[in-house]
Parts: structure tokens; C-alpha cells; sequence
């Protein structure tokens, strides 16, 4: 799949009347904030019709079909780039939320209470009765983690794939079975070490954002694993684990005991905030300077600060209101060139892993060679080389070089 | 493909394996799916996904998406996630261990009251090569089967003894044809004659 081709062919002179439906549909679809149902039901069918336009115009009308194909998944990725923060629950502003994304967010809470209090649990715990490998939790845990930085459901899938393959590689080593017996309950223990926050959010929007015939076989049965995981931790208590009483109360102890610590930090950091702004000015002012030299207010600022503040408030005077859309963007949403805030933030997080793609090689190199240690140590180099360093393209090839053996 | 082509027979359908931990419910699917000449598998993943595809009479390719379940009595509550929309389910036990049927039972019962109203169901038994050890009679388990309007089997995966024979008989009680006549009617009015077909990746047999 290559984004960029498909933007590029956008871009061209005859692909206009497409980019024009695009560009309609998704100012259109920014006016109001739809039910999820509405969302669901409005991206599909303008999915389906630009199905049929891309049957109509030129460039598409002529493509093989595997370069139409890349057109679909392009459309895709495009308008939920676009949409992002307006179908995926935690990115939507909290006055626009619909009935079931205020669920996704009360689920994506009660999961996260949960990490918290389980953060202890162990393989064991679980009956996985093989060796703890930190080098496949980690590396299994980073791939998952990435699931909050994409937008596109496609990608979001991708990441879940990974992951997964990172589990099968990991049973592979310690020659257990690849069967589900032993891969949901490690799923299960990633998902706890990880703390990502939103997994609720994220499944349901794949499932509801994805494109249908996307979602079957393989790709769906990974994605209700994912799910299955969840709802387990969701409702997980002692019973569902392997734990005698006392070990469980004992860490039970201790997570309340963290929970209470962390409520009388942030109570404490709540009181001397309302301190400082209650206080006046020069109080202030010695507050900054005593209680926290990391963020020292000099005077020359505050006299800035406020000198803006004033600014501000004369500029608000003169300008007229806001115009309908309640995040401010720095071009409107019918702008189909990918160079929105969120956009540039991707690629400059690309970028910098571009910057750390020499360790992501030596990482990568390191868990190949502990997943897989007889294989030849050079080919497992080139390999890594010749494959960029992608875990799960790796995995695969080695998980065939090793069958054959 | 061109309008001419013979159009391929081809019904694809989701199987749901269900059953204790120990009965070795992953190996049958591994034994069948290694024993299978066609080879069409298409897993990249991992072994709790597989895919097999298997050839009838009149030219017919049906293709089975085996979606492997945990058996461990603590993630029953996942199941529902796993056979919603199946077609038809495996749901296995110990020939050497009574307990593992009455486990079986109560997924078969599960199903029943939860499932596609229309599924099949083939209870099987694993383990054939103890027969020493058997603590759960054939009849006992075929009377059960019989009453309760399920397939029958008792296979090894050890030995393949039976396997193959479990997934026919399950093809044979699918709506084959009536899924092909559907995917027919409906891809129909979607041929182009312009451009290659969009929706080979529905899995066309050729």
C-alpha cells in the first residue's frame, strides 16, 4: 500500500473531480457531530460511492486492480486522517461525544483501572508456565503501544498484526504450541504490562471505520482476540487468575495504597495551584521563584505574559467570532494536501524513528537472534538489512527458514 | 478472468473449534491441515488462525477459516467473540478423559442457545490411538450426538485416523450451494469487461 501515490495522483489535473467529491464530503461530514451510527453509515456509503465515481473518471476508471485497490485503501486513510478527531472517541471534543462514545471512553477508563491494579500479574499467573523472555514482552508491548499514534484504522490493524506475530514467534522459541491455549493468555499479559491507554476506543473504531471486506479471516480473528483480551481485563478479578489469597491481598494492599498516594499528590498539587492564582502578583512572582526552579518565572515574563494577556483581549475585541468547528485548525478540513498539525506530527515521528532506525536494527538483530538461535548469525544480519528492520516481515522469514528445517 | 471462464464453485465458511485444553482440539486442525495436499493455506500470523481448503464433487471448493479458541475454563467468557458467525463448530473431547465431555456438552449446549441458529455441530472425539485408556464409550457419546441432531466422529491426531472425515462430513451439511448461488447473483452485475475483476480477493479457487 503506498499513500503517497495515491495523494500524488490526487494532486493531478484530471483526478480533480474525485478530490472535489472528497473534499465536499468531508467538509460536509465537519459540520455537525454525528451519532456513531450516523458516522458509520455516512462513511460507508460515501465509500460506496466513490466506488462508482472511481468506476466513472479517469485516472481510476482504468487501473489494474491491484493499483485501485491502493486507490480504496488511499480514500480510506485519507478521510480518517481527516476525521480522526471526530470518530475516535478520546480525540472528540467533550461537548460533541455521542451516547456510545462517552462508552468507549467509560470502558477505556474501567480497563485502565484495571492495568493498574494488575500490574502485577505474571505469566504464571496465567498457567503459562515457560520462561519470561523481556525481550519479546518489550518488544511486543513497543509494537502494540504504536496503535495510539496512527489514525487509520488500516494502520491501527497493522500494529495489532505485528504484535501478534511477535506472540507467535515468541511461543515458537519456547516450543510451545502456537495454539490459542497458550497465545491468548500471553495477548492477555501483554495487554496488562503495557498500560496503553484506549484499547476500548481503538477496537471500536477499527471495527466500525474499516473497511468491511477487510475485516475477515485473519485480520477479524485477531481483532476479536484483541477484544476477547480486553473484555477479560475488563472484568477481571481474583478468580481469574492463579493467585493464592495472600499474594493477591498483598498486592491488592499495595495498589490501593498507590492509588491513595497518588490522589494526596495530586490533591496537594490541586491546593498549591489555587494558592498561586489566588495569590497577587508579586506573591506569585515568589512562589515561581521558590517552590519550583525548574519553571522560574522571571519578572520581564510575567510583565510579557500579562502584556499578552491584554493583547489577547483587545485582538478578541476587534476580530470577529469564530465561524462553526470547535478546534481550531491551521487549514480548513476540505484541504486535501496531508499537511495538517496532526499529519506533520506523524511524519516527524517517522522521521525521528528514521534517526533510530540503527538501534531498531540492532533491536530487531538481538530478539531475532534470541527467538531463533540457531539460526546463522549472518544470515539473521542480512536479513534484518534487507528487510529494514520490519519485525514482522523478519519473523516470517525466519519462522520459514526454520520450518524447513 | 474473462466473462467465458468456467465461473469457479467456491463456498467459503468459518469453523469454530471449541473444547477442553488437553484434548487436543489445535492438533486435529494441525494434523489436517499438514495431511492436505492442496495447499492453499494462507495463514501469516500465527497457528490459532489456519485456513484449509478442501475439493468435492462437481468441482466445488469449500474453504474453511478454523479459528482456534482457549480452553482453559477461565476464558469461557471469550468464546461468544470467537463463534459469532460461524457456520459450523468442532467441539472435541478426550476419548480418555469422561470429565472433557461434559465440558464438550455444555459447549454444545452454549451454541445452541447462542450460535447462528443454523450451525453445525460435529462432536468429536480425540485420542483414538489409547483406546486402552477410553473411559467414554462410543455409544454413550453417538446417543448423545444423535439426540441432540450433531455429527458424530471419533478421530486420532496423532495417527490422522478420521480427521479428514470429520471436516467432509461437516462440508456435506453446509448450504453450499446456496452460498454460491448468492455470491453468483450478487458479483453478477460487477463484472467489467474493462478491467481485471476487483474482488479476487475473495478468494477465487484458480
Amino acid at each position: 500500500f503506498d499513500f503517497t501515490k495515491f495523494l500524488e495522483i490526487l494532486r493531478t489535473k484530471r483526478a480533480e473531480p474525485i478530490a472535489k467529491y472528497i473534499r465536499s464530503f468531508l467538509i460536509s461530514f465537519s459540520k455537525k457531530q454525528w451519532t456513531v451510527s450516523e458516522q458509520v453509515k455516512l462513511i460507508s456509503d460515501f465509500k460506496k460511492f466513490m466506488s462508482a465515481k472511481f468506476d466513472e473518471f479517469e485516472p481510476f476508471s482504468t487501473m489494474a486492480s491491484v493499483e485501485l485497490e491502493n486507490c480504496h485503501e488511499g480514500l480510506e486513510k485519507l478521510i480518517m486522517n481527516k476525521l480522526y478527531s471526530q470518530c475516535f472517541s478520546p480525540k472528540i471534543d467533550l461537548k460533541r461525544l455521542d451516547q456510545s462514545h462517552r462508552e468507549d471512553l467509560t470502558k477505556d477508563e474501567v480497563v485502565k483501572e484495571k492495568l493498574k491494579q494488575f500490574s502485577w500479574v505474571e505469566l504464571a499467573h496465567l498457567d503459562i508456565h515457560f520462561e519470561e523472555s523481556d525481550t519479546f514482552i518489550d518488544m511486543a508491548i513497543g509494537e502494540l503501544s504504536k496503535i495510539n499514534n496512527y489514525r487509520a484504522p488500516r494502520d491501527k490493524i497493522i500494529v495489532l498484526l505485528n504484535c501478534c506475530k511477535i506472540i507467535f514467534g515468541y511461543l515458537k522459541q519456547t516450543s510451545t504450541e502456537g495454539s490459542a491455549d497458550s497465545f491468548i493468555p500471553v495477548l492477555i499479559y501483554i495487554i496488562l504490562k503495557s498500560k496503553i491507554p484506549h484499547f476500548v476506543s481503538n477496537i471500536n473504531y477499527i471495527e466500525r471505520f474499516r473497511d468491511g471486506k477487510h475485516l475477515s479471516g485473519e485480520n477479524a480473528y485477531y481483532l476479536s482476540s484483541l477484544q476477547g483480551a480486553v473484555n477479560f481485563i475488563e472484568t477481571l478479578d481474583k478468580d481469574g487468575l492463579t493467585v493464592s489469597e495472600e499474594e493477591f491481598d498483598l498486592h491488592f494492599a499495595e495498589y490501593l495504597q498507590r492509588e491513595e498516594d497518588e490522589l494526596a499528590a495530586k490533591e496537594q498539587e490541586e491546593r498549591r495551584r489555587k494558592l498561586e492564582a489566588e495569590a497577587p502578583m508579586p506573591q506569585r512572582l515568589i512562589a515561581g521563584i521558590g517552590a519550583r526552579a525548574e519553571e522560574r518565572v522571571s519578572p520581564s515574563g510575567v510583565l510579557f505574559s500579562s502584556a499578552q494577556i491584554l493583547g489577547n483581549s483587545i485582538s478578541s475585541f476587534l476580530s470577529p467570532p469564530a465561524s462553526s468547528g470547535s478546534s481550531p485548525r491551521a487549514k480548513p478540513i476540505g484541504d486535501l494536501d496531508d499537511n495538517d498539525e496532526e499529519d506533520v506530527q506523524e511524519r516527524q515521528a517517522m522521521e525521528a524513528s528514521m534517526a533510530h532506525r540503527k538501534d531498531a536494527f540492532t533491536s530487531t538483530y538481538r530478539m531475532l537472534r534470541s527467538m531463533f538461535p540457531d539460526l546463522d548469525k549472518d544470515i539473521v544480519k542480512e536479513l534484518v538489512v534487507v528487510r529494514q528492520g520490519n519485525i514482522g516481515d523478519c519473523i516470517d522469514v525466519c519462522l520459514e527458514l526454520t520450518n524447513g528445517n | 478472468m474473462s466473462i467465458e471462464d468456467p465461473i469457479p464453485r467456491f463456498a467459503q465458511f468459518k469453523l469454530v473449534l471449541l473444547g477442553e485444553s488437553a484434548v487436543g482440539k489445535s492438533s486435529i486442525v494441525h494434523r489436517f491441515v499438514k495431511d492436505s495436499f492442496d495447499d492453499l493455506r494462507e495463514s501469516t500470523i500465527g497457528a490459532a488462525f489456519l485456513t484449509q481448503t478442501i475439493k468435492l464433487a462437481n468441482d466445488t471448493t469449500v474453504k474453511f477459516e478454523i479459528w482456534d479458541t482457549a480452553g482453559q475454563e477461565r476464558y469461557k467468557s471469550l468464546a461468544p467473540m470467537y463463534y459469532r458467525n460461524a457456520n459450523c463448530a468442532v467441539v472435541v473431547y478426550d476419548i480418555t478423559q469422561l470429565a472433557s465431555l461434559e465440558r464438550a456438552k455444555n459447549w454444545i449446549k452454549e451454541l445452541q442457545r447462542q450460535a447462528n441458529a443454523d450451525i453445525t455441530i460435529a462432536l468429536t472425539g480425540n485420542k483414538l490411538d489409547l483406546e486402552a485408556e477410553r473411559e467414554v464409550s462410543t455409544g454413550e457419546a453417538q446417543q448423545y450426538a444423535i439426540d441432540n441432531g450433531l455429527l458424530f466422529c471419533e478421530v486420532s491426531a496423532k495417527t490422522g485416523d478420521g480427521i479428514r472425515d470429520v471436516f467432509y462430513r461437516i462440508a456435506e451439511q453446509l448450504p453450499v450451494e446456496e452460498q454460491i448461488r448468492s455470491t453468483m447473483s450478487r458479483s453478477k452485475p460487477r463484472i467489467n469487461l474493462n478491467k481485471p475483476s476487483t474482488n479476487t480477493d475473495q478468494g477465487c479457487a484458480c
